[in-house]
């Protein structure tokens, strides 16, 4: 692998685009948690929680909430940089910034609890976070992409016409 | 091809609708298990776990769990009061987790678990907070007489003991004091504990709560 053919800066915002992504979900672990606390507090319904289908529902509200946003900010740093090859370069905010979140998570001490977890479990606390992060990821590149992609379109196709013309 | 949807870019449109979906679909679970349980004029929850059954107050945050080995286990669950200050905590021993903590303890009768709890935590106490003072609390107690009559009521040998600790922590240069009211009684060679604990003034203010946890509370039989 001939490494002076590597552009470091494409390396570089991928990497802030992952750090987007891990300031994304500590933000919003924290902000999602008061909210959540403050409507369980003044609706009194906190017992809720101690049934396991409220616990999946709060679960599916923190990939919507936290997740997917979390890997939609890190698209669009990376998107906004980055403009070739987004089907390929999409998917590296996620894969830094996931990366990122479990190394600091390793060091905070759950890393034993996701080790002696259950395959459902394991699914729970890493696949589909990641799949939900990765989705984010790619509506982030895109959204910021999606005009460019239009406009760099109709230019073609006015060249075409011109060269039909002439 | 659609390259907008409600005015906004189609990525961005897809987001903003997946994150309603997935807000949508949370709060409808949240709100369909709430109402599927509630019982006693909408303010309390009724839940079915492992070894029990029972009410608790919607507004109480409830933990519960098993610690321990395949024969020797120990359930429990734990009911926080809304205002976090006052926990009603219970225990259900296997009969293999009976003996250890029988033997691992000292203990050769159940009538001195009571005792032993309010001295483990009052042992604790006093050592975040040297001015801790325990004081016990006599039978003349309305709650005691509840107990005791509950007891009775389920054919339960039980036991207890009510316990005041003067001066248990101390917040913002406040010393707060807590009451703790400790059961115990075995059924079947099973250990079952229930410890209600707190700062003073919320678990005064608690204790009708209490009461009505421990009048629903329906144990089943626990497989070792």
């Amino acid at each position: 692998m001939d490494l002076s053919k590597i552009d470091y800066w494409k390396l570089i915002h991928i990497l802030i685009g992952g750090l987007t992504y891990l300031v994304g979900v500590f933000f919003l672990e924290m902000l999602v948690r008061l909210v959540a606390d403050w409507i369980f507090r003044t609706t009194a319904i906190y017992g809720v929680l101690a049934y396991e289908e409220a616990q999946n529902a709060y679960y599916i509200i923190r990939l919507g909430t936290i997740y997917l946003p979390s890997g939609f900010f890190g698209g669009l740093y990376t998107g906004y940089k980055i403009k070739e090859k987004l089907k390929l370069i999409m998917m590296f905010p996620s894969i830094t910034g996931f990366l990122l979140v479990l190394i600091i998570q390793y060091f905070l001490g759950y890393m034993t609890l996701i080790i002696s977890a259950s395959l459902l479990n394991l699914a729970k606390i890493i696949a589909i976070p990641f799949i939900v992060s990765l989705s984010g990821s790619y509506l982030g590149g895109y959204t910021i992409n999606w005009q460019v992609e239009e406009v760099v379109e109709e230019k073609i196709s006015l060249l075409f016409e011109e060269v039909k013309e002439s | 091809m659609i390259t907008k949807l409600f005015g906004m870019r189609l990525p961005l449109a897809i987001f903003v609708l997946s994150v309603l979906i997935f807000l949508a679909v949370g709060s409808s679970m949240i709100y369909s298990t709430l109402t599927s349980n509630l019982v006693e004029n909408g303010n309390w929850l009724h839940i079915k776990t492992d070894v029990c059954e029972l009410n608790f107050p919607r507004g109480w945050y409830m933990d519960k769990g098993s610690v321990g080995e395949e024969n020797k286990t120990i359930y429990i669950i734990n009911l926080f009061s809304d205002d976090f200050q006052t926990i009603t905590h219970l225990e259900f021993y296997s009969e293999g987790a009976t003996q250890d903590f029988m033997r691992e303890n000292n203990l050769t009768d159940i009538s001195s678990i009571p005792d032993f709890e309010a001295q483990r935590i009052y042992n604790w106490l006093l050592s975040q907070s040297e001015n801790a003072t325990l004081y016990l609390i006599g039978e003349k107690s309305e709650l005691l007489n509840f107990v005791k009559n509950w007891g009775e009521k389920h054919g339960y040998e039980i036991y207890y003991l009510l316990i005041d600790i003067k001066n248990a922590y101390k917040e913002s240069n406040i010393y707060y004091n807590t009451t703790g009211l400790f059961i115990s009684l075995m059924m079947d060679h099973r250990l079952f504990k229930i410890i209600f604990y707190g700062e003073e003034n919320s678990w005064e203010k608690n204790q009708d709560n209490f009461k009505r946890i421990l009048s629903s509370i329906k144990i089943f039989e626990v497989s070792d």
